[in-house]
């Protein structure tokens, strides 16, 4: 191996040692991740806003899952909506197509037309998917934190001015209702 | 992937839910949490799962059926090479196979319909 090469490498591999490391996310931020971090929606409607989540979603489970995990979600739909109420909808399932859970996050500044509960628009969204064998016991509990967390108002209020994921991860370990 | 599949997870996916429908616990607990549901959509469920059961090979759908009725899951994912339904090594020529979904496998062992899980 050519001497730069080497004295590349060792560089490299100093200025990694040297970045702080990212801390790994813990508690309910820990279903999170950036690339499922979408803060501005452009959907106007339930089924739009579904196959921007998705896409997102299948960015890491596989583009030819799209269908699949649509469908799961508008079954569930179909059984009653997922719209919780107070602009906020949490619409969720359990699929072979996952290992872990995850959460898509999503929001629209100017509101969603979801079929909530109490008709209103909806800004926020939390797509919950969770694998069939949830060996931890993890998807309602989670299910629990995220419409705890919503209920307060001011938590509400942060996740429509956050910015950033790292904004987004903080605003997750907000006190609940 | 392959439409076969494709269907039996639509199916196996509605199936869930109405397992979870006709479970009275699980919909209390959900409703506590605020989310809806509307035992009286159950029949819509079923028609579509009628609909997407047609569209498969019946010789499959009674497989399907048999697995769902003695294991509960009649899909389960691959790990390793190893079924996750009976813990059991799969072909490895087989894995790439199902890894793309290019096929319905079923297992050697119990008779799972095979699933790669990315």
């Amino acid at each position: 191996m050519p001497t730069t090469k080497k004295t590349s490498s060792k560089s490299a591999k100093s200025a990694a040692a040297k970045a702080p490391a990212k801390p790994a996310l813990t508690g309910l931020a820990a279903y999170f991740d950036e690339a499922l971090f979408l803060p501005e929606l452009k959907s106007k409607n339930k089924a739009e806003a579904f196959e921007e989540m998705v896409d997102a979603l299948c960015a890491t489970l596989g583009k030819q899952h799209k269908q699949t995990l649509l469908s799961m979600l508008h079954h569930r739909e179909m059984l009653g909506t997922t719209g919780i109420g107070r602009g906020v909808a949490i619409p969720h399932g359990r699929t072979l197509l996952t290992r872990h859970l995850r959460v898509v996050f999503g929001r629209s500044n100017t509101g969603i037309d979801y079929g909530a509960r109490d008709s209103e628009p909806v800004n926020l969204i939390f797509l919950v998917v969770a694998p069939f064998q949830d060996r931890g016991n993890v998807y309602l509990p989670t299910l629990g934190k995220l419409v705890e967390l919503v209920r307060a108002k001011p938590n509400r209020d942060k996740l429509m001015e956050i910015e950033t994921f790292d904004q987004f991860v903080e605003a997750l370990s907000a006190p609940t209702a | 992937m392959e439409a076969t599949l494709q269907i039996l997870l639509e199916i196996q996916h509605i199936d869930q839910r109405l397992s979870e429908l006709d479970n009275p616990e699980h919909v209390l607990q959900f409703e506590k949490l605020g989310f809806q549901w509307q035992p009286e959509h159950r029949q819509q469920l079923i028609e579509l799962r009628a609909k997407r059961a047609a569209q498969i090979d019946a010789e499959l759908l009674a497989h399907y059926q048999g697995l769902k009725e003695r294991y509960g899951a009649a899909i389960v994912p691959i790990d390793g090479g190893i079924c996750l339904g009976c813990f059991m090594m799969i072909p490895t020529a087989w894995v790439q196979d199902i890894r793309q979904s290019l096929s319905v496998k079923t297992c050697g062992h119990c008779g799972r319909i095979l699933f790669w899980v990315g």
